[in-house]
């Protein structure tokens, strides 16, 4: 019972970190048609601010990572993303990987290749005892601000003003524009969201593993971008929901593998990836403005 | 059938002129050129997927790495064999074929592993497609990675017969560019290419466009899984890691800086980029700054797609190929480029 509720938890905080990364691509996504891999550069470059940051006190180390990487993402749409806008979704694609290639080789050149270790966020390793059963402070402390934030993510897309000229850009780019919606506010305010959620990640990620190296966000965005194309080609709830069936898929391969079959655990996860997209291959909530219309 | 391959000259030369050239070079600027032109057979294997149907691929180093591993367990001499890879079974440890045998049976493998999924996979299209590729090449990995007995898992495997040279490597490119230009140029890859530019319209006149994404698939996958045993007989040792997302980038940027949408562009693109990163490792090395390289080449890198969004060849073939060949769709490509950059420019300026 008690290692059925931790493994519960273990899932649902996975859970809400894959969907938390997913979001980050799946709000661009559905606006600019880009799959931004340089979001897990984003993340490193949290990683590296909240390193650095962490010799003050928390909640300065927290905006501090928050602004940097806000800037960073502002940035990257301005410099990188402007210029190929409307191009190709290839191209953009392969723009978002040479530049997430560039961020990571600047990285090399500033801080070495080498794991830098910080005690960010280590007040969060202690269990806690939550009525008879140890659960980590740091799990909880994901599922509550994943929750929060999906929520408010909802709140400002359904209910503001801004969130509403998001949806429309999102439904249909040009009749929006056409409609008065400032296509660079909407991209550059896109960026931003997405560069919060990249620094939340980063946050919890360096929390868990206690470090930060120039590749950290490579193998984060690869999840965050299966979880959106499975939920759905920019659908937000459907990255949501495939960022928790990530996580508890996972998970679950993880305890009831067999102990020789564990070190495969990761071609079976993707092997359940393969199996959604063959039989949805629109995505778990498929997108009906995408279809083509005949 | 040869007037159509005269077309093919100019590329076929400029391949020519990059190994003539290569032979002044040092050993180790061989050895790099060398590894440029298995990195183009794999580009151009690409494109015959990629470029042909306009269906992106994120997995297509998976065959690659199938291909890789193949040939190099069948070439491997069974002493060594014997020697190194504790606990293979006995009817693979006593296998010893010629390394070209081998290149051509792990090209097989691959189109084989494609010819697998190719019902499933050609149900999705676009960015889904993409995903559902990589998922292979993460399964791939995985088990590259743990199925030690054959492959040595992340030890990686040792003793693969060093066979392939600058020549080798420059003719196995050209006998791609052939047959992806035939298959291009056949009733096929005609199809596929309408289906390319109008899904609807193409499949309303009685394409079977799932069907033949999935003899594309093949096809490529053949293609890029014998580069990949090229390529295991170039390094003679190599680990997983070679053949996962390093790979998938780079020849992917290969093939969309010079253009995904002709078979030029994927020659002109894997030359560019190895070109360009030779160039920068020279200026590193009298320079001595590290990093340099990989930092200038994204740069440049970034540059080239923002300067020119379609590709160094925009899609359009190159030189003769473009002139001589009343098979390819310039002419509509030529008709549609207007709009497309009228439509860019707009979203451009109002930005």
């Amino acid at each position: 019972m008690e290692s059925a509720i931790q493994l519960v938890v273990d899932a649902v905080s996975l859970g809400a970190l894959y969907a938390l990364l997913a979001l980050g691509i799946a709000l661009i996504f559905g606006i600019m048609n880009l799959i931004n891999f340089a979001h897990g550069e984003l993340i490193m470059i949290g990683g590296y601010a909240l390193a650095i940051a962490a010799a003050t006190v928390v909640p300065v180390m927290l905006v501090v990572t928050l602004v940097v990487v806000v800037i960073a993402a502002l940035l990257m749409d301005r410099i990188a993303f402007r210029p190929v806008r409307g191009a190709d979704p290839t191209t953009l694609l392969v723009t978002s990987f040479v530049l997430g290639y560039l961020l990571q080789n600047v990285a090399i050149m500033i801080f070495g290749s080498l794991p830098r270790t910080t005690g960010a966020g280590s007040g969060l390793d202690r269990p806690i005892d939550v009525g008879g059963v140890l659960v980590s402070r740091l799990d909880l402390t994901v599922i509550g601000v994943g929750a929060a934030l999906i929520v408010g993510l909802v709140v400002l897309i359904r209910r503001t003003s801004i969130g509403i000229q998001m949806r429309a850009a999102a439904e249909d780019f040009e009749t929006a524009r056409l409609l008065g919606v400032n296509a660079d506010r909407i991209i550059a305010f896109t960026f931003a969201l997405s560069g919060l959620l990249a620094a939340v990640a980063a946050f919890f990620l360096v929390a868990q593993g206690g470090s930060v190296s120039p590749t950290f966000g490579v193998s984060v965005v690869l999840i965050a971008f299966i979880a959106t194309i499975v939920g759905g080609l920019g659908s937000l709830p459907g990255a949501v929901l495939a960022g928790f069936g990530l996580g508890c898929v996972t998970v679950a391969f993880q305890e009831l593998l067999p102990a020789g079959l564990v070190p495969y655990r990761d071609a079976f996860v993707f092997a359940v990836v393969l199996l959604v997209l063959i039989l949805r291959p629109e995505g778990l909530i498929p997108q009906h403005a995408r279809a083509t219309r005949v | 059938m040869l007037r159509r391959l005269s077309a093919l000259l100019p590329l076929v030369a400029l391949i020519a002129a990059v190994v003539v050239i290569a032979g002044m070079l040092s050993r180790s600027g061989q050895r790099d050129v060398t590894t440029g032109l298995v990195h183009m057979c794999i580009v151009i294997g690409l494109y015959s997927f990629i470029g042909v149907t306009g269906v992106f691929s994120f997995g297509h180093v998976a065959f690659v790495a199938v291909g890789a591993y193949v040939a190099g367990v069948l070439a491997i001499p069974a002493l060594r064999k014997e020697a190194l890879y504790e606990g293979m079974p006995a009817w693979l440890a006593g296998v010893e074929l010629d390394p070209v045998l081998a290149v051509l049976v792990g090209g097989v493998a691959a189109a084989a592993l494609a010819g697998l999924l190719a019902p499933s996979l050609s149900r999705i299209s676009g960015l889904s497609a993409a995903l559902a590729t990589f998922a292979l090449l993460v399964i791939v990995q995985v088990v590259a990675r743990n199925y030690e007995p054959v492959t040595r898992g992340t030890k990686g495997m040792l003793g693969v017969p060093a066979e392939t040279t600058l020549e080798t490597a420059a003719l196995w490119a050209i006998a791609f560019l052939v047959v992806v230009y035939l298959f291009q140029t056949s009733r096929v890859g005609l199809q596929l290419r309408a289906a390319r530019e109008d899904d609807v319209a193409s499949k309303a006149i009685g394409v079977h466009v799932g069907r033949l994404r999935g003899v594309a698939l093949v096809l490529s996958a053949f293609l890029v899984g014998i580069a990949g045993g090229v390529y295991g007989q170039l390094l003679g040792s190599f680990n997983p890691d070679v053949f996962y997302l390093d790979l998938t980038f780079l020849t992917l940027a290969m093939l969309v800086v010079g253009g995904m949408r002709s078979l030029s562009g994927a020659v002109i693109g894997a030359l560019a980029l190895t070109f360009l990163s030779q160039v920068l490792r020279e200026i590193e090395s009298l320079l001595d700054v590290t990093g340099l390289t990989q930092v200038s080449f994204a740069v440049l890198v970034l540059l080239i797609l923002v300067l020119r969004p379609s590709g160094i060849t925009g899609g359009r073939e190159v030189g003769l190929l473009r002139r001589w060949d009343p098979d390819t769709f310039e002419a509509t490509e030529r008709r549609a480029a207007p709009l497309d950059e009228a439509d860019g420019a707009a979203q451009r300026s109002s930005g």
